[in-house]
């Protein structure tokens, strides 16, 4: 099944929905968004990759096996929540903010980006694993 | 250094283990030895802040609202028993390097496991905090699992690994029933303030299930009847590993826990009895064992089930005779069977030879093995001038004291000894200083000084305790027994064997062994007992197995109807009873509700395009069109969420909606399922009635809820806390990532895992041949 204008606009596409889910993952704290929504834009993006060159490409495209970005996911979720143990600020997952000025940029910064990031990789790999599985054992069956 | 800080230590060494062996090569085992040695040193240093009968506590906060903390106690017992880990250990690791000398992947992955088991060991004989015991006490029971199953493409070797973690966790769970229990009737969770309440805890109704759990938690630990099976399995280990797991230390923990119970609850019938009946039964079933063993480890195993049951049973005699005996003897055991299985794995290593009758005539090839298992075996078998004849001796005073139950000690006590001096001899003298049977035993290769040192290095130590026993006895045994005891022990060892009648026993066990030894060939021969295996093999185990196997596939067989419309129906069919049910009260409220609600235009626009949907979904003839009938009823969904100020709801129905569709279709292109033509729904009453029951009472629930005072509570402490005390804006995002973190991260975590095991039944099926 392949269709010349999907094929075209595919990379296109991918390269703005990733960018796009990425700027959801950031803007969640104060406006609609955050990591799930983000990830499961992210999944969208390696899902048109996948439907216009196949599961083969897109996962070289995701660089890490899906399966272990949900490991590395975990991990960040969990990172996450430790700061606050070290400095003894509160208990797990408390989360902490800073603000500050880099040159021109402000910037807030929280814990919660990290806990964020980690619901990201969790929805992207998730839904890409299964994704995955399901073209490449389609492909074979249909050999 | 405060005990804490010996667990971090080696649980850092054991993270970077891995690295650390990769950079280091062929001498990663050396160069990691280094960090338990340095522990075991620091412990040696602790000895003199740690005068007879006092215990450093240390205690940090954990779980406060439960009365759980991170408590630790480092008194002479468990200095003695960290000792004995971090001392075997450094000898374990430096043994483990030249093991695993051919594959270096293996190296680093075996020098990780044991140093985190030596965490482990640590933490448990560290804690004074029972929940905190625990915990280390299960992950003991893990890596053993990995350890056993380590050569994973072996069948067998991963069915003794789920053996043994069944056996072990699941007695685990026993002993935290029974910790739980105790803690609760206790009020505390601290080894020292129970032990000090004893007496009150004695006369509570719980008392005997505390004791009944706690001694299932220890008699699987420590493989005693009925839970002996697993032990000798679990020689599918590399050989390092099985000294020092399944011999030195893990399987010690059972006895550890009891003689710390003893204490406390020593003189209670209901306690000392079954660890003097079990112990004792396990003695002779397992002196009876190795006699019909032929592996060079089966022998050492089942002598080490036999050990053990030696030191539960000592723990179980009342009085100080009991604990001076349990000291020595754990020691003394520690010290020449580490010693013998690493000369086991030596010989096995460069034989591969597995055989015990097999073996013989190898003292020129492997010289420096043969003495060091020479030195453990006489130790072993309670010569004169070694650790171990002062520990017989002492296991004899004690069995002699048994009053009402020397009867039984003194048998089972000779019985057993006369056994482990022939096993003694089998294990030591066999495959060095006899005749090979079939032959010259060929050698792979020459002996390794990374695995033949550590066993001399111990075997020399026993000799030496036993020559010069003052230091060792005064400084560390002697404030173990008193720790146990609970007052000071005074006990005056010398090196030279006092005469009398212990002696002649002594003689006369050696001279029974020598003779064990000299018919052992036409004992083994003995055809092979099959109805001996119930009790010494694991057919028990496996019929629990079976008919837990059984009990499955019934429930099965009766739940699962392998029809999603079956279940689908099922389980809508309950919804619509229950929210029917729930909904008696409302009928005329609703109505009138509904009515004085304006209708919205655009709204009206949004759900006509969503009943288009459904009803394409229902009387679609194709299931691919079924799909996208109801993706638009999922879309328009979304609109309507976006409609009522619900934007991150809409966003996450939009994509989920896409995804979804994707999928679904992947699955009907890709995987050529086939759909059977698809009745329309009005050719189905059954499923009609269902959904359209379904679709009526949620639609009269949603009514219900609008006419209901909606409590704002939640919504605004939400609203108001949000950007106060968590710095944003958007609440829903707030809520996941911030007030309720640790539930998001409980659903991540359930989403991954079983996203994980999707996966894995979606693989690839393995293409037969032919």
């Amino acid at each position: 099944m392949q269709s010349v204008i999907l094929n075209a606009l595919a990379r296109l596409f991918f390269v703005a929905m990733l960018i796009f889910s990425v700027f959801i993952l950031l803007r969640g704290h104060d406006s609609p968004g955050g990591g799930f929504i983000g990830g499961l834009a992210a999944a969208a993006a390696y899902t048109v990759i996948t439907l216009a060159f196949g599961a083969a490409k897109a996962e070289r495209w995701l660089i890490l096996h899906p399966v272990v970005l949900m490991g590395v996911g975990l991990f960040c979720a969990i990172l996450s929540g430790l700061p606050p143990l070290i400095g003894d600020f509160g208990g797990f997952l408390y989360h902490l903010w800073w603000e500050g000025q880099i040159g021109f940029l402000q910037l807030k910064l929280g814990t919660t980006l990290l806990f964020d990031l980690g619901v990201y990789f969790v929805v992207v790999g998730g839904v890409l694993s299964i994704l995955f599985r399901m073209y490449e054992t389609g492909a074979e069956e249909a050999n | 250094m405060s005990p804490v800080w010996f667990v971090i230590i080696a649980g850092v060494s054991a993270l970077i283990a891995a690295p650390v062996t990769r950079a280091a090569g062929r001498f990663a085992g050396p160069l990691l030895a280094l960090v338990p040695a340095f522990l075991f040193v620091s412990l040696l240093m602790q000895l003199p802040d740690l005068p007879v009968g006092t215990a450093i506590l240390q205690s940090i906060e954990w779980v406060p609202a439960y009365g759980v903390s991170l408590g630790f106690r480092l008194d002479g017992f468990s200095l003695l028993f960290s000792l004995l880990i971090t001392g075997i250990g450094t000898l374990v690791v430096i043994y483990a390097g030249s093991y695993f000398s051919d594959d270096a992947k293996d190296r680093g992955r075996f020098l990780g496991f044991i140093l985190l088991f030596m965490t482990a060991m640590l933490g448990t004989v560290l804690a004074d905090d029972l929940i905190m015991l625990f915990i280390f006490w299960e992950m003991t029971s893990l890596v053993s699992f990995f350890l056993i199953g380590f050569k994973h493409e072996d069948a067998k070797a991963r069915k003794a690994a789920l053996q043994s973690l069944v056996v072990t966790a699941g007695g685990g769970l026993a002993l935290l029933g029974g910790i739980i229990i105790l803690g609760l009737t206790a009020g505390t969770f601290s080894l020292t303030e129970i032990t000090a309440q004893a007496p009150q805890i004695a006369t509570s109704p719980a008392f005997p299930a505390i004791i009944v759990l706690v001694l299932i938690g220890c008699f699987t630990k420590s493989a005693q009847f009925p839970f002996h099976f697993w032990l000798p399995n679990a020689m599918a280990a590399p050989t390092p590993a099985s000294a020092y797991l399944h011999s030195a230390t893990m399987v010690k923990l059972g006895v550890y826990l009891l003689a710390r119970f003893d204490t406390g609850f020593g003189e209670y019938l209901i306690f000392y009895a079954p660890l003097m009946i079990f112990g004792g039964i396990t003695m002779l079933i397992s002196a009876y064992a190795v006699m019909r063993s032929t592996g060079f480890k089966a022998v050492l195993a089942w002598s080490t089930v036999c050990s053990l049951a030696t030191l539960v049973l000592l723990v179980g005699v009342p009085g100080e005779a009991g604990v001076k005996a349990m000291i020595g003897f754990l020691v003394a055991h520690a010290l020449y069977k580490a010693a013998l299985f690493f000369a086991a794995g030596q010989v096995i290593h460069s034989t591969h030879q597995y055989e015990l009758a097999r073996l013989g005539g190898l003292r020129f090839k492997l010289p420096i093995t043969a003495i060091a298992s020479l030195l453990a075996a006489i130790s072993m078998a309670g010569v004169p001038f070694f650790l171990g004849y002062k520990a017989k001796d002492l296991f004899l005073t004690a069995a002699f004291d048994g009053g009402s139950w020397g009867m039984w000690l003194t048998v089972v006590a000779l019985a057993s000894s006369a056994v482990m001096t022939a096993v003694a001899g089998l294990a030591a003298l066999k495959p060095f200083f006899l005749k090979p049977p079939y032959g010259e035993v060929k050698l792979y290769h020459n002996e390794y000084y990374g695995m033949a040192l550590p066993p001399l290095a111990l075997g020399l130590l026993g000799l030496a305790i036993g020559v010069m026993p003052a230091p060792a006895w005064n400084s560390v045994l002697i404030p173990a027994m008193s720790a146990l005891y609970g007052s000071t022990i005074a006990l005056e060892v010398h090196a030279a064997p006092s005469l009398g009648l212990k002696f002649l026993i002594t003689l006369a066990l050696l001279a029974s062994g020598a003779a064990l030894v000299w018919f052992w060939n036409r004992l083994y021969r003995d055809p092979d007992n099959v109805k001996a295996n119930v009790v010494f093999a694991d057919l028990g185990y496996g019929a629990v197995m079976g008919w837990l196997d059984r009990a499955g596939q019934v429930t099965a067989r009766l739940l699962q109807m392998l029809s999603l419309r079956t279940y689908i129906a099922v389980t809508l069919g309950v919804s619509t009873l229950a929210l029917l049910l729930a909904l008696t009260g409302f009928s005329a409220d609703m109505i009138s509700a509904a009515a004085a609600e304006p209708v919205r235009p655009y709204m009206a626009v949004v759900l006509v395009l969503t009943l288009i949907g459904a009803a394409v979904a229902a009387f679609a003839r194709s299931v691919l069109i079924s799909i996208l009938g109801v993706g638009i009823v999922g879309y328009t969904m979304a609109v309507v969420f976006l409609l009522n100020g619900a934007p991150d709801v809409a966003f996450t129905q939009f994509t989920v909606e896409t995804l979804s569709i994707v999928i679904l279709l992947a699955v009907l292109l890709r995987l050529s399922l086939k759909p059977a033509p698809q009745q329309s729904l009005l050719k189905r009453p059954l499923a009609l009635a269902v959904s359209a029951g379904f679709g009526i009472a949620v639609g009269l629930g949603v009514l219900a809820m609008s006419v209901l005072p909606f409590d704002r509570r939640l919504s605004d402490f939400f609203g108001e806390a949000s950007y106060l005390e968590a710095q944003g804006h958007n609440v829903v995002n707030v809520i996941l990532v911030d007030f309720r973190a640790l539930d998001t991260l409980g659903e991540i975590a359930v989403v991954a895992f079983a996203t994980l095991c999707v996966w894995a039944l979606l693989r690839r099926r393995v293409k037969k041949e032919g």
